[in-house]
């Protein structure tokens, strides 16, 4: 059937099932009885509006605080039942604004000239202990598991290697909830995971409600579970946070004997070529094992580490950038020893999870062929030139979509999308670098190809 | 009256601009809502709360750009919603997986009559019972696309969707559609001058 043919056809059913309307006196008649009766407000606690902003801050935020985290008793085995949207008061609105994503770009991001990176501290590293939370003062993050576990008093259970190629971050735990929550962050920054695990009666919190029907029951190695995917979010403009079903926020719960488990998945992996769906979050839960207790899996934390550091490891002097957009600084450095190569990771105010740029570089010798053949389609790949060497650049990314699939839907493949992400690949002969400029939904600006290239140049 | 001196009343909380909006707007608003939800009460009911809604919170609306696909907006996704929820309770109309069986089984009737396929291909009811087997999410981008006429790049506007994923669900729902729809597709694929001559 043709597209023209489909829109007669839907045009047609449209006017045999309704000929006309008139829902004028319905409407009015509503209004006016409305003005007669003052529906009184909700009210809601400081919490509802850090669970509402931004559905990856919120994820991150409370996914490793104790307020934020609970196994409920309700109708539900492992979430509570909320409504599909509730409305927020002003002050609310205003507090949760900052945090309510940009969504379509709003300014050409401005090169500057960039800082020089002070010497990096190495919090964190393994071995280094744990680091207590400046508010919380139950709640510490700790460099490895095992200390940690020490913190909560039990043994978590943890995946065999981080889950899905992403980078282990660090460990929360939490004295007083014995609570303990390993945190991953994807290679791009865009999006946050976490394994979180409990016992003991744990406070309900907004992060628990969901609305009833977003729920679906799961068998985690026999055991019985829920996922959910989606969640609360204020749009602008909005007065009322609305929940938001889709798979930017994936969450699956399930209880083992006494100790109650989260996956909890913030944001997007897109560009990691990792599916991150209901199947693989189940999958990941029945690998989960107790028996890992040698794992020093805070080893990939070794991106803290100073650029002085990476040199040295890599064997190579690593060129650094001399602009960057308005806004960016250095945020830290790290060498990949299976890849020889090595990331210079530099954030949006601190914050990679709302844009990062991030230098990739490696020797000649040791990375062979085209740089982005592998992973971008040739459509989206543009030949430019670099300090005179050839380069490839491509704006966009490989997206994976899973909103709207359901039940007997094919998972679907990757897809270029012509986004605001942009990548710039080349060779001096010696070092091959590619430079990627990684943006969220929370950061607003665009980056031209000519300011992309001028960043590579500046490399010095 | 003109539609930005309803929209100014209604700024200035006169119903009478919200009435003229209604006259407007509605017939089109319930028709795509009755797409999406499959109910016609279920659908004058979104329109209705959208309208509702609408008073409310007409000052979040820019006057400077057209209220026609604004509020299309709004319909649509109260009209997903609506039509998750009735979903939940009912299960595949019986009808639509009648309307199918019925047509696979003509369009394989070793004789059919160039007049019974051509029939069958341009069967509303056959794209009707194929839209019902669409999630509600899908209904709503096909809506959105062939009855609306609204491009990629707006349905990514106005579903506040990533493009990529707008590109995918348009590109689910119309495989989808295509498959629900295989022998419709295959028809004229064959031979369709042919049909249509005949």
């Amino acid at each position: 059937m043709e597209d023209r043919k489909l829109t007669s056809v839907l045009k047609e059913l449209a006017e045999q099932r309704v000929p006309e309307a008139d829902l004028w006196d319905t409407i009015n008649s509503q209004l006016t009885s409305r003005r007669t009766s003052h529906p009184a407000r909700l009210q809601f606690s400081r919490f509802a509006i850090a669970t509402v902003t931004a559905l990856l801050l919120v994820t991150a935020v409370l996914a490793v605080t104790p307020w934020g985290q609970a196994a409920a008793q309700s109708v539900l085995k492992f979430f509570v039942p909320g409504e599909e949207s509730y409305p927020l008061s002003p002050e609310e609105i205003a507090t949760s604004r900052a945090n309510v994503p940009t969504i379509a770009p709003t300014f050409m991001a401005q090169l500057v000239t960039a800082e020089v990176p002070a010497p990096t501290a190495t919090a964190l590293a393994p071995g280094d202990g744990c680091e207590q939370d400046a508010t919380l003062p139950t709640v510490s993050y700790c460099g490895t598991i095992s200390l940690a576990e020490a913190i909560v008093g039990f043994e978590a259970k943890e995946p065999p290697t981080p889950p899905f190629g992403f980078t282990f971050v660090h460990a929360s735990a939490d004295s007083e909830l014995h609570k303990i929550a390993l945190v991953y962050t994807c290679p791009s920054g865009g999006c946050q995971f976490f394994i979180s695990q409990s016992t003991g009666p744990q406070p309900v919190s907004e992060w628990d409600k969901v609305p009833p029907e977003a729920v679906e029951p799961v068998k985690v190695n026999g055991l019985d579970g829920e996922y959910v995917a989606g969640t609360f979010i204020l749009k602008p403009g909005a007065t009322e946070v609305t929940w938001e079903s889709g798979a930017s926020t994936q969450r699956l719960r399930w209880q083992e004997g006494k100790y109650q488990f989260e996956i909890a998945m913030g944001g997007s992996p897109e560009g990691s070529g990792q599916v991150v769906d209901k199947a693989a979050l189940i999958a990941l839960a029945e690998g989960l094992t107790a028996n890992n207790a040698t794992t020093v899996v805070a080893a990939a934390n070794a991106d803290l580490a100073s650029i002085e550091a990476v040199e040295a490891e890599a064997g190579f002097t690593l060129k650094q950038l001399t602009v960057l957009p308005e806004g960016f600084q250095f945020d830290s450095a790290r060498y990949v020893p299976q890849a020889k190569g090595a990331w210079l990771v530099y954030s949006y105010e601190g914050d990679t999870g709302t844009a990062a740029i991030q230098l990739w570089t490696i020797r000649a010798a040791d990375a062979p062929g085209d740089a982005l053949a592998n992973d971008f389609p040739p459509e989206a790949l543009q030949a430019v030139g670099v300090n005179g060497y050839p380069a490839e650049y491509a704006e966009g990314m490989l997206t994976l979509t899973l909103d709207g699939i359901g039940p007997g839907t094919p998972t679907p493949a990757p897809t270029w999308a012509y986004d605001r992400n942009r990548t710039l690949a080349w060779s001096d002969g010696e070092l091959r670098y590619t430079l990627f400029f990684f943006v969220s939904d929370w950061y607003g600006g665009e980056l031209s190809k000519a300011d992309m290239i001028a960043m590579a140049e500046s490399l010095k | 009256m003109e539609e930005h001196e309803a929209i100014a009343r209604l700024k200035r909380g006169d119903p009478s601009g919200l009435e003229f909006l209604v006259q407007r707007y509605q017939v089109l608003a319930v028709r795509t809502a009755d797409l999406i939800v499959r109910d016609r009460a279920a659908a004058e009911d979104v329109v209705q709360t959208v309208f509702i809604r609408t008073f409310d919170r007409i000052y979040q609306f820019d006057s400077a750009r057209p209220f026609g696909p604004w509020l299309m907006r709004c319909v649509v996704n109260d009209a997903i919603k609506a039509a998750a929820k009735l979903e939940r309770q009912v299960s595949l109309e019986a009808d639509s997986e009648s309307d199918v069986l019925a047509l696979s089984e003509a369009l394989h009737d070793p004789t059919p009559s160039p007049e019974t396929l051509l029939e069958a291909a341009q069967s509303s009811e056959q794209v009707w019972a194929a839209l019902g087997r669409l999630s509600p999410e899908q209904r709503a981008v096909v809506v959105l696309h062939y009855y609306l006429d609204f491009s990629e790049t707006e349905l990514t506007e106005k579903l506040n969707r990533p493009r990529g994923t707008i590109k995918w669900r348009l590109h689910a729902a119309r495989e989808r559609l295509r498959e629900l729809l295989h022998p419709l597709w295959h028809v004229e694929a064959i031979n369709p001058e042919t049909l249509r001559d005949d």
